[in-house]
């Protein structure tokens, strides 16, 4: 754990309090979003997993154009966000005939890099966008944390495009990755959030205590709990759709039932009529 | 706060000379929301590098190539730009106006008036901002929507549940297979099946949200706001609002 001054406030890091507060997020984003909503301000709208609590990434994409990712392996965090028309071409000075399309493309967000680091910055760049024309992974800034250190361009731009995103990962507070309208917004919107948390402070702890139980390996939610999360029987395909995302997540329903693949994709482009 | 270059004669009226800066000086050279037209710079580097060619790109004497930007302790950088010490220009740091947020259409600045306008924006519209503030809309559980929530729900209350893109039909040079150029069209109705990630539904600002200096523009009032697929709104990206793209969204029928 690391504690670090920066514009935005007094960060701390912490691995193992990033990995948890990345699970719970991603929980938290299941329920806090259409079309099973249970909670106002989520602090994530669309969430992406890959890997598990020791070894992976967490994405949290923010549906207008900017996401976050952080990856994490024993060793440590690397963390990367992207913002429209800041990704490393524009704003990195990564020169077109160097683009790879792999994790050397945000090399650049994270100098100093400790070699030990790499397989966790491989778990995060894979969760990125790729560039229309040059097919570079999308990321403009970010942070690496290894033990007591932690570096990147968050601390030497701190202000750039994407820090306000990643700093939230530095102000968790009791656990939880907090909305960025928490912090960057004006102070009704803000009193709003805060209103709304503690108006769902019940479904919070539940979520806390989902969460802490699947720290200590895989686990399967007790029929209350089902009730809890669906007070009303939900729409079918949605009901499988969280299934799937908390299955992924090692979260499974009574008796772990078979959960089916989503069809495959028969290779039509959406965007090519033909 | 940006980096200021002197430009060379005026133009903020004379648009042939306003076309040569933006075609030697790219993005760093705009249109302010008050009519001026100036360069400002987030590296100092960059400002130097375009400063010494403001002589022979507006068309008069060329610079003295010879001379390197010195700071004057205070933020801002001098460069010399003839044999005598001085002839010089200043480049000052300093507030930088926001961009305009409107588009030529025909040659008419035009402002974005898409198929939100009818939804009554919250208190805290302003440029730079996301659409993650409160709405004010009740979410029917205590809570409330978020505005991008708000416009979701809108959108999909129009199209019987489903969410339909706001730039459906929308034609732009995108990568084929091959690597080569194709042309791609926003489908009608997002996501799709056939390709989730890039046809997610994002909450778009037409305007965009951070200008190329990354400087606050686009605000989140509604009339700013599309939902498009996540492959269109990368290919937009923090650009200039193509003006089809604006027309479009004003010709629009209002939702709701």
């Amino acid at each position: 754990m690391i504690e670090r001054k920066h514009r935005y406030g007094n960060l701390v890091f912490d691995r193992d309090a990033i990995v948890r507060a990345a699970l719970r997020t991603y929980f938290e984003a299941i329920f806090g979003n259409f079309p099973l909503k249970r909670l106002s301000f989520p602090a994530c709208a669309v969430p992406g997993w890959t890997g598990d609590l020791q070894r992976g990434a967490f994405c949290n994409d923010d549906q207008c154009g900017a996401y976050n990712v952080v990856g994490w392996t024993e060793a440590g965090v690397v963390g990367l966000a992207y913002e429209l028309g800041f990704g490393p071409l524009d704003h990195l000075d990564l020169p077109v005939e160097a683009v790879t399309g792999g994790p050397d493309d945000v090399r650049g967000a994270l100098p100093g890099l400790p070699a030990e680091l790499t397989p966790a910055l491989v778990h995060a760049a894979g969760m990125l966008e790729v560039g229309q024309n040059h097919g570079e992974k999308l990321a403009g800034v970010g942070f690496w944390l290894h033990g007591d250190h932690v570096a990147g361009t968050l601390f030497d731009d701190p202000i750039g495009p994407g820090a306000r995103q990643l700093v939230m990962w530095g102000l968790l507070q009791g656990g939880r990755l907090l909305p960025l309208s928490a912090y960057f917004s004006n102070p009704q919107n803000r009193a709003d959030v805060a209103e709304c948390a503690r108006r769902d402070a019940a479904f919070h702890a539940f979520i806390d205590t989902v969460v802490n139980r699947r720290l200590g390996g895989p686990t399967e939610l007790t029929t209350d709990e089902i009730a809890t999360l669906f007070p009303t029987p939900p729409d079918p395909e949605a009901l499988l759709g969280a299934q799937r995302m908390l299955q992924k997540v090692g979260i499974t329903w009574p008796g772990s039932p078979e959960i089916p693949e989503p069809p495959k994709p028969t290779g039509r482009n959406p965007f090519l009529r033909s | 706060m940006r980096y200021h270059i002197p430009l060379d004669g005026n133009p903020s009226f004379d648009v042939a000379l306003r076309n040569k800066y933006i075609a030697a000086f790219g993005s760093a050279c705009y249109v302010s929301e008050f009519g001026t037209f100036d360069c400002f710079y987030q590296k100092s580097r960059d400002a130097c590098d375009d400063a010494v060619k403001i002589g022979e790109v507006s068309g008069n004497a060329p610079y003295d190539k010879g001379y390197m930007c010195q700071p004057d302790g205070v933020g801002n950088y001098t460069l010399q730009v003839g044999g005598d010490v001085a002839n010089k220009i200043v480049i000052n740091y300093q507030a930088a106006p926001r961009q305009t947020p409107l588009t030529e259409i025909n040659g008419v600045p035009t402002e974005v008036n898409g198929p939100y306008r009818n939804l009554t924006d919250p208190a805290d519209v302003g440029p730079g901002n996301d659409f993650y503030r409160n709405s004010g809309i009740a979410d029917g559980d205590g809570g409330f929507l978020r505005q991008r929530e708000w416009i979701l729900q809108v959108n999909s209350n129009a199209h019987d549940g489903g969410v339909r893109s706001d730039l459906a039909g929308f034609t732009w040079t995108c990568k084929g297979k091959d690597g080569g150029d194709t042309t791609c069209i926003e489908p009608d109705f997002l996501p799709d099946p056939e390709d989730p990630g890039a046809t997610k539904p994002n909450v778009h600002h037409v305007v965009p949200m951070t200008d190329k200096r990354c400087c606050a523009w686009g605000t989140n009032s509604y009339k700013n706001a599309a939902v498009i697929s996540s492959k269109l709104n990368g290919y937009f990206t923090n650009n200039n609002p193509p003006s089809e793209e604006v027309e479009q969204l004003n010709n629009a029928k209002a939702t709701p």
